[in-house]
């Protein structure tokens, strides 16, 4: 039996709802060494901001049980020389290309997103919700109003799509709706969860910046619940992430109303993780007798 | 290019205390491009609860048999894991990983400078490059932890110190190169060690205006440059910036590095 695997997400086609999470992928040239890119359903792009930016003091990462803890802090080069010198390579990767748009301010938001405009870039993906940066970021995510003016402000000049990407520290099905009312297209969460380690021996945090965000399995469940609810709560499109290992946890997450999936620190602990997800997701739907993948979104049996 | 390989445990010993040597087969690795600083990014077998991958020195390659000798220190849970995987294990690996040595400078003679579980990428430079004239300067804790002194016969001399004087000189390795230096100068000096030993370095390089390359450490995460979590401070026109350990290292040049 041929499964269909395509999805829709506002508007645009992707041949499978298995996309990489933005951080975890940078601009695709790294995991495009190990395996063929063009498979996946899409490729969320590190978070652009109007100007470079240098990251966060190392070390930025820490692992705990089943999760790892990072504070990357926004490195990235820039939107302007993202255009300039990454760009073009970019579209090579033959997949839909989301580009995941961070500031300080709201007008920083809008600025990347004006300077992206004429891009075959297919959709925007708002961060309002990293954990390791002082400005912007988690601050804008955790305050309904906040969310839905940065949102209003981008989707007044934004000429894609625009999803927004929610963090789990706040009441996210209250930031889901706000987000929506102020022209949301979709939402994707979750975003990291805010986390520390310490070295007992040496009284001192893991991370330079004492703070980071946590990901992988050990947050699958909390995120399979937040995207349940969230889903329940709005009626544009969910995308489900945090902790995706297998071709099963995104079958999870889809069952729980996640229209497309994101995988990130899968990819960071095997490069080929995606391509193994994707194979995973259609053999489960095989076993399942499932013949289009759509038909599992939201298909949770309570 | 970098390739993600099975590799198998043929070989998993105790060398010194705290400090063990694994040694895979890996016939799918291309271990004919390898080149001495480069590293493995090694997966910890039977569990999945540790995610990442650990960046391991490679010690020694064996073309015609297939193998990479890889040392490591227990210094947490996933070494711990690795040192006592049994022979037969199968591992997945990004081998060889990063930037090695780099050999372009006609360098003639040449100063290998290690401390403690850094020493070990430092032999297969002089398997690499034999023609070459070297001294090697190893700093140890103690003799308890003392590795690898034999894999150095190739050098014209080889200096040891120890912090309690149980095995060469008492003190650092760092007042043995500087004595060293007041005798002879290298072409270039190659390092690998614990970062008060390269911060000392830099200070003694700079004074005798010598160049040095220096491997440095970083908690990784990916191992191919995908994520920026292991960065090192450089130095460049515009101020601080961060580079990739992983993949624009672990080698740099010391002017450049921020340590």
């Amino acid at each position: 039996m041929d499964v269909n695997m395509q999805v829709s997400l506002c508007g645009v086609k992707l041949k499978n709802p298995v996309i990489a999470a933005s951080g975890t992928f940078a601009f695709g040239e790294q995991h495009s060494w190990f395996i063929d890119v063009s498979r996946l359903g899409g490729v969320a792009l590190k978070s652009l901001t109007p100007k470079k930016r240098a990251g966060n003091l190392p070390p930025r990462v820490a692992e705990t049980a089943s999760g790892i803890i990072n504070s990357i802090g926004l490195q990235n080069p820039g939107v302007d020389a993202f255009l300039e010198k990454t760009y073009q390579k970019t579209l090579k990767l033959d997949t839909v290309l989301i580009a995941n748009i961070a500031g300080e301010t709201i007008e920083d938001y809008v600025y990347v997103a004006q300077r992206l405009n004429d891009t075959q870039i297919s959709m925007y993906e708002l961060n309002i919700s990293c954990p390791n940066v002082k400005l912007g970021g988690a601050g804008l995510g955790t305050d309904p109003a906040l969310a839905a003016k940065c949102v209003r402000g981008v989707k007044a000049v934004a000429k894609k799509p625009v999803i927004v990407k929610l963090t789990p520290a706040a009441e996210v099905v209250r930031v889901a709706k706000a987000v929506r009312d102020a022209g949301a297209d979709a939402v994707s969460l979750i975003n990291t969860y805010p986390a520390m380690a310490v070295n007992v021996r040496t009284k001192r945090p893991v991370l330079g910046n004492v703070t980071g965000g946590l990901s992988g399995p050990c947050i699958m469940p909390a995120a399979l619940k937040m995207v349940y609810d969230v889903s329940r709560a709005v009626s544009i499109p969910v995308v489900g992430m945090g902790g995706i290992m297998t071709g099963e946890d995104a079958a999870a997450f889809m069952l729980c109303g996640a229209r497309c999936v994101m995988a990130g620190t899968a990819g960071l602990r095997d490069p080929a993780a995606h391509i193994r997800i994707i194979d995973e997701l259609e053999q489960y739907a095989k076993d399942m007798n499932i013949s289009d993948l759509s038909a599992l979104v939201g298909a949770l049996e309570v | 290019m970098l390739k993600n390989i099975k590799a198998t445990a043929v070989l998993n010993e105790t060398v010194a205390e705290g400090i063990f040597r694994l040694v895979l087969h890996c016939p799918q690795a291309d271990l004919w491009h390898f080149v001495p600083g480069q590293f493995a990014h090694v997966r910890i077998p039977e569990h999945e609860e540790l995610l990442l991958g650990r960046p391991l020195s490679i010690n020694a390659v064996n073309i015609k048999e297939k193998t990479v000798t890889l040392i490591c220190r227990v210094s947490g849970k996933g070494t711990l894991a690795l040192s006592k995987t049994q022979k037969g294990t199968e591992f997945s690996a990004i081998l060889p990983a990063g930037r090695g040595f780099n050999m372009q400078g006609k360098y003639k003679k040449i100063f290998l400078v290690g401390g403690g579980v850094g020493i070990a990428p430092l032999p297969p430079v002089v398997q690499k490059w034999p023609e070459k004239q070297y001294e090697a300067f190893l700093g140890y804790r103690g003799r308890n932890v003392s590795y690898a002194v034999d894999e150095f016969s190739g050098c014209e001399a080889v200096h040891i110190a120890s912090d309690d004087g149980t095995i060469g000189e008492r003190g650092t390795v760092t007042k043995l190169l500087e004595k060293r230096l007041s005798q002879v100068l290298p072409d270039v000096v190659l390092a690998c060690g614990p970062a008060p030993m390269l911060r000392e370095l830099k200070r003694i390089v700079e004074a005798a205006g010598l160049s040095c390359q220096v491997s440095v450490e970083q908690r990784m995460c990916c191992g191919f440059g995908a994520c920026a979590a292991c960065v090192c401070g450089v130095n460049t026109p515009d101020g601080r910036d961060y580079k990739k350990v992983c993949v624009e290292g672990p080698v740099f040049d010391i002017r450049e590095v921020i340590l």
